[in-house]
């Protein structure tokens, strides 16, 4: 038994004695992100031409959706529509290069040679024990051949896209928008030294840390005219309250929540708790949106 | 020393079904009537009752920062933070338990290839002794750390017990509480 126990316990004390990664959470934050034209409504008002939805994922990645709203065909020229980020940099949606997609289909066969050990110790004139035990061992031996296919897709922008009557399209393109996501709220949370809650608020674009605009040139009339939306959104909140007692989070919320009242209600939020492990540590709201 | 394995096993059994479990309660308080909503799935958890309390059940898959509350009067849901202390005790158990059944799985395949072995060399009898006992602690040894290693279990995982709760309900439940005072 004794021997037993002591090969046993070496296995025992390394299974034990690797460390666990614990769960930390260091901090709350919040960000809200707001249209920069004020009387937004819920709603597109009765005689809006186009609606344009800015969906923002909590990683700071735009999509970007048009919808018609008369009852005649819209064309986007995708060539002078655009997105430009915080650090002012533009990028048109139309993407003039040519994406090459290689795709190779493999056909193969293989085909095997098996020898049974115990055919070849029966032959030799070893029986027995050894005999017996080596008749269930095969060793086995294989080639093969095959052919491939290599299949070549080219993919080339569209320079204008066309939706019907009440219908409605995805620019076909993400951006990352600095500034703005969960990773943005981690790496601000990291850097302060202090560890001091802080607020940040700006009341327009040029003061926000983050901000981006997006512009659709559309049509009504088959191409003829072109008319334009520019949507302007910017951070007009960013607060981070940290935890200062182990395992006590609740309180840092509940901090955000005294300094900013509001901090639910705005059309595109996200707070965020700073862990260390998988979780589900991401609450936010996705409802921006224009309108002309 | 028998009752020292005895311990050892009953207490391996009791880690065995903590660890298997798929779920974990934690009571959350709040008014009655308040609804609990896992943002998750977006699955109500349940209503707070007359009591204050309310249990609820949470996967172990991962930690869940937080859970939604909405107050009888409100039309909105409110996140609360669940907070949460370190503790070890079943992380360790559990590597302990997977080391024994690593330890006894070794073992067994020891015994049992010596058993081979002797089997080879003639000795029929002592040889089928060995690698039917080798066979046995080996499978006792895969039984008892399968269940430990393969586990989904966050909690056990990363060391945390989740403590009991409350919603926030009560800072929005008269309006602005505070004055706001922003610093850039």
């Amino acid at each position: 038994m004794k021997k037993l126990l002591l090969m046993i316990l070496p296995l025992v004390l390394l299974a034990a004695g690797c460390s666990p990664t614990k769960l930390a959470v260091s901090s709350v934050s919040y960000q809200s992100v707001r249209n920069a034209k004020t009387g937004i409504q819920p709603k597109a008002p009765a005689g809006a031409s186009i609606m344009v939805r800015h969906s923002l994922s909590t990683d700071g990645v735009l999509n970007v959706y048009v919808t018609n709203l008369t009852d005649s065909v819209m064309i986007i020229d995708r060539t002078l529509s655009f997105f430009v980020n915080s650090n002012g940099k533009s990028t048109a949606y139309y993407d003039p290069t040519i994406k090459t997609t290689t795709t190779t289909d493999v056909a193969s066969s293989t085909s095997s040679v098996g020898v049974n050990l115990g055919a070849v110790a029966g032959a030799v004139g070893v029986g027995g024990a050894l005999g017996r035990a080596l008749s269930g061992i095969n060793v086995g031996g294989s080639t093969t051949g095959g052919s491939a296919v290599t299949n070549t897709t080219y993919t080339v922008d569209q320079p204008t896209v066309a939706i019907g009557p009440r219908g409605e399209v995805n620019m076909s393109r993400e951006f990352q928008v600095e500034g703005i996501g969960k990773n943005f709220l981690s790496n601000l949370a990291g850097q302060v030294t202090s560890k001091e809650n802080y607020v940040l608020t700006a009341d327009n674009m040029n003061d926000a840390v983050s901000n981006f605009s997006v512009t659709i040139t559309y049509s009504l009339d088959g191409g003829k005219t072109f008319d334009k939306i520019v949507s302007k959104y910017y951070t007009d909140a960013l607060l981070t309250s940290f935890v200062k007692e182990k395992g006590r989070t609740n309180a840092p919320l509940r901090d955000i929540y005294m300094k900013k009242p509001d901090a639910l209600k705005k059309d595109w939020f996200i707070l965020y708790f700073n862990t260390n492990v998988p979780s589900l540590n991401t609450y936010y709201n996705d409802n921006l949106f224009d309108y002309k | 020393m028998k009752r020292l394995i005895y311990f050892a096993l009953i207490a391996l059994a009791a880690l065995m079904t903590s660890c298997g479990a798929t779920y974990t309660t934690l009571t959350v308080s709040g008014t009655p009537g308040t609804v609990i909503k896992n943002a998750g799935d977006d699955k109500v958890l349940g209503t707070i009752g007359e009591s204050r309390t309310l249990q609820v059940n949470l996967d172990r898959d991962k930690y869940y920062a937080y859970l939604l509350s909405k107050a009888p009067q409100s039309d909105e849901f409110v996140p609360f933070a669940l907070e949460f202390e370190e503790e070890t005790g079943r992380y360790y158990g559990s590597s302990f338990g997977v080391g024994a059944g690593m330890g006894l799985a070794c073992t067994g395949l020891g015994v049992e290839f010596s058993g081979l072995i002797v089997l080879l060399a003639g000795l029929p009898e002592v040889g089928g002794i060995m690698v039917g006992a080798g066979a046995a602690v080996g499978l006792a040894g895969v039984g008892l750390g399968w269940p430990l290693v393969y586990n989904d279990n966050s909690d056990v995982e990363h060391c945390y017990k989740y403590l009991p709760s409350s919603t926030n309900d009560d800072i929005f439940a008269s309006g602005t509480p505070f004055p706001l005072r922003y610093r850039k």
